[in-house]
């Protein structure tokens, strides 16, 4: 199935500035695709990898949408706050800010460190990634946000949040503080007419990430699905095209499972 | 493992050639880099991946026959089956690594040569490949020897003697493409009763036999020597006549008119294990439809029937439903068709032919049309293309084979008489009968299914899965091959008429005598 097949393409964005935070692959891949395929001008930030950007550039351009690549490291805040000056003066304001960028993070069941050998630093590492990039994106985008009144913010968690079916200690403690940072944001600045929702996956595969999971353990995380199978990169861009859209536009502080029904909140 | 008619020469569509790495795909140990080099050369591509094979003619197989028999008498003939057992053990244990060279090269280039989507062969392989573990090829030879010690010598035998059993010197065996790894059994069967082995490989899967071949010869190269692996296109009768002329016995993996190709060409009297078109199907009894299990029964009934497209002949074709379960018949259909869609999406079905498409579409619109105006039939598919189809048909006329890549009835049922009568035009080809039901009916199951002709019995979700040793098509598998040297009771007892003391005269010892 090919991508425009799957979550269409419109110009329903065709007036939104979009940062995707870590999008040179995976879900944020699919997720500036899924952005650019729907009229928005998509940033693909990224950290290393600038091949794979420019190929979801050209993905996006090839879906009719305008896109560039853009190397910025998220825990740095001043390559952050130069990124996202730049991007304001060649596109405007950006007004759509996607946080999916994490420390790179292996999620293998098998060589996951355990509650009784993790170091406080792994936390730190994780807090300073998923927490600390998205303050950094946040707060460089925020003046622009306010200017115009109807800024989205849209933040990746987890659903190990609600249902730590593998302990991530480091990993999934961040994603749950982030969660906690979205809520606050998005009580600050709801009056400001923007709004901050998280959305939360399930395992998603394939991605880099999910390839260390085992066959086994994804049957049985399938079996235990009420739609019984796992996330695709496409499923989370579904509904972060949702948030971005006019379609949620009363909703804020929310948060999104998208496990297929693993965790129901 | 066998195929359907219409799977003798699998319908993958290759791409145009491309140009890559020439791999070998041939396997000939027996031959000096001299006699290789002399010998004419073809690269063919399959969806991609190009390989080199050696042009076949009757002088080569001639003098690979000959290499193998010499070989097969130095270093097979008396080697003990336990010495083979532990060596193949040791492959297979090689293999069950991920990392493992020749695993990788399988699990990266299976799936440009056959088209399978690349999880559906890599679990595949996996779930294959350790039934040959080493405690299960014991479990295999036990299945078919009382004591396996009959492939070594003597030993008693029920009949108050001795026996032993001695393979064939040389087999021809014709692979079977449709399913990647299947060739493997049909080499070791060939080893484990001491014979060697000319592999003809398949059109639709040349590969994987040779790769194969490679792991052993890394870790025991005399037997590996054992071994030759050639493609040929099927049916030349002066290459074949070469190869049965010096085979003392021929196995051959395929679809109806291959099998009837071969045999109508074997000389008079050579023994033939012939795995020919065969056809499975599934009792789901009311028991599975339980409203905890029956979402679980269609899973396990999607994978039976989407796993390698449903090219094998393990897959079944339709599935015959027990009425009075929590669920109708029809709600289980409708929990099939959602979880075959879901199996397409993770493990996509090979890309089909304009001919085989056109079969499921002919498939398709003949039920659509009769759903319209009659309750009876419902049909569920793939939202685009023809990925899956599960047709829901109350009141079939007979059993009705699918096309197969995906393609599974449904049929409500009483209960078994209704099985056995819709499965008895099919009788002679039937082979797996997966069933769903309490332990306490399994015994009435079986003696139905038997009578039905099915020559294998196992759990819905297992059907792609036979376990170790199983009478692949109602036989056993050893045993066809080998021949079967008795020395009676009765000689022995009466050799001992000739005992030399009582026959040779005796020594003189005049000192001992004295005392």
């Amino acid at each position: 199935m090919s991508f425009g097949e799957s979550l269409g393409t419109s110009d329903l964005l065709r007036d939104r500035v979009a940062i995707v935070t870590g999008s040179s692959r995976g879900i944020g891949a699919a997720i500036a695709r899924a952005l650019g395929a729907h009229g928005a001008t998509v940033v693909v930030n990224y950290l290393q990898n600038r091949e794979a950007a420019q190929q979801v550039v050209k993905d996006v351009e090839a879906l009719g949408g305008r896109a560039e690549a853009y190397p910025a490291d998220v825990t740095d805040p001043q390559a952050v706050a130069t990124m996202v000056a730049e991007v304001t003066e060649r596109f405007g304001s950006v007004n759509l800010l996607v946080n999916n960028a994490l420390r790179s993070y292996t999620f293998n069941p098998l060589t996951r460190s355990t509650a009784w050998d993790i170091p406080w630093q792994d936390y730190q590492n994780q807090f300073q990634g998923s927490v600390g990039g998205a303050y950094n994106l946040c707060r460089s985008v925020l003046p622009g946000m306010k200017t115009t009144g109807d800024g989205r913010i849209i933040n990746l968690v987890t659903d190990l949040i609600e249902r730590p079916s593998i302990p991530y200690h480091d990993y999934t403690t961040a994603k749950t503080a982030l969660l906690g940072f979205s809520r606050n944001l998005a009580s600050e600045l709801g009056p400001l007419g923007i709004t901050v929702n998280c959305v939360a996956p399930g395992l998603v595969y394939p991605t880099d990430s999910s390839h260390a999971t085992t066959d086994q353990q994804r049957d049985e995380l399938e079996a235990v699905t009420p739609l019984r199978r796992l996330a695709t990169p496409e499923d989370v861009a579904g509904s972060v095209l949702f948030f971005a859209s006019k379609w949620s536009s009363f909703v804020t502080g929310a948060c999104l499972f998208v496990d297929g029904g693993l965790v129901m909140k | 493992m066998t195929v359907g008619p219409e799977q003798g020469t699998p319908g993958r569509i290759s791409d145009p050639p491309v140009e890559g790495p020439v791999l070998d795909g041939f396997f000939l140990p027996q031959l000096s880099q001299t006699e290789l080099d002399e010998l004419a050369w073809e690269t063919r591509s399959w969806g991609g991946v190009v390989l080199r094979m050696p042009v076949v003619t009757p002088h080569l197989i001639d003098l690979v026959c000959q290499r193998l028999l010499q070989i097969q008498a130095d270093h097979l003939a008396e080697r003990p089956v336990m010495d083979i057992v532990e060596i193949l053990g040791r492959v297979i244990t090689r293999w069950s690594d991920p990392d493992y060279y020749w695993r990788r090269q399988a699990e990266e280039l299976l799936p440009v040569v056959t088209g399978y989507a690349p999880d559906m062969v890599r679990r595949g392989l996996k779930d294959y490949l350790k039934t040959f573990r080493r405690d299960r090829l014991l479990r295999f030879l036990s299945q078919d020897f009382e004591n396996p010690l009959v492939l070594d010598g003597f030993q008693p035998n029920r009949a108050q003697g001795r026996s032993r059993a001695y393979g064939p010197r040389l087999t021809t065996q014709i692979f079977a493409g449709n399913v990647p790894g299947l060739p493997v059994w049909n080499l070791i069967c060939g080893l484990l009763v001491k014979s060697a082995t000319l592999g003809k490989s398949a059109s639709g899967e040349p590969l994987f036999p040779v790769l194969f071949a490679r792991s052993i010869a890394e870790e025991d190269p005399a037997l590996a020597a054992c071994l030759a692996i050639l493609h040929w296109p099927g049916g030349n009768k002066e290459v074949e006549r070469a190869a049965f002329t010096h085979s003392e016995a021929v196995t051959a993996t395929g679809g109806r008119a291959a099998i009837e190709s071969v045999a109508a060409r074997l000389p008079p009297g050579m023994p033939f294990v012939p795995y020919g078109h065969k056809v499975s199907f599934a009792v789901i009894g009311r028991e599975a439809l339980a409203l905890n299990r029956y979402t679980e029964t269609a899973r396990r009934a999607a994978h039976d029937a989407s796993q390698y497209d449903q090219q094998g002949c393990l897959s079944p074709h339709c599935l015959f439903i027990e009425r009075g379960g929590a669920v109708d018949p029809k709600t289980f259909a409708a929990a099939l068709a959602a979880e075959m869609s879901r199996f397409e999406r993770s493990k996509p079905r090979a890309r089909l032919t304009l001919e085989e498409s056109a079969g499921i579409e002919r498939v398709r619109s003949s039920y659509e049309f009769r759903a319209y105006n009659d309750d009876t039939i419902e049909l569920f598919t793939s939202d685009t293309g023809t990925g899956w189809t599960v047709i829901y048909e109350e009141e079939p006329e007979r059993f009705e084979a699918s096309p197969l890549n995906r393609l599974l009835r449904v049929h409500p049922v009483d209960g078994m008489d209704d099985v056995e009568r819709l499965a008895a035009p099919v009788r002679r080809y039937l082979q797996t009968a997966g069933v769903a039901c309490s332990p306490d009916r399994l015994d009435d199951w079986a003696q139905a299914l038997g009578r039905c002709g099915v020559d294998r019995i196992c759990a819905v979700g297992q059907m792609p899965e036979p376990a170790a040793g199983w009478h692949h098509d109602g036989r056993g598998n050893l045993t066809a091959l080998v021949r079967w040297v008795d020395i009676e009771g009765a000689a022995e007892a009466a050799l001992e008429h000739y005992d030399p003391e009582w026959t040779l005269p005796a020594r003189q010892d005049p000192a001992r005598r004295q005392l």
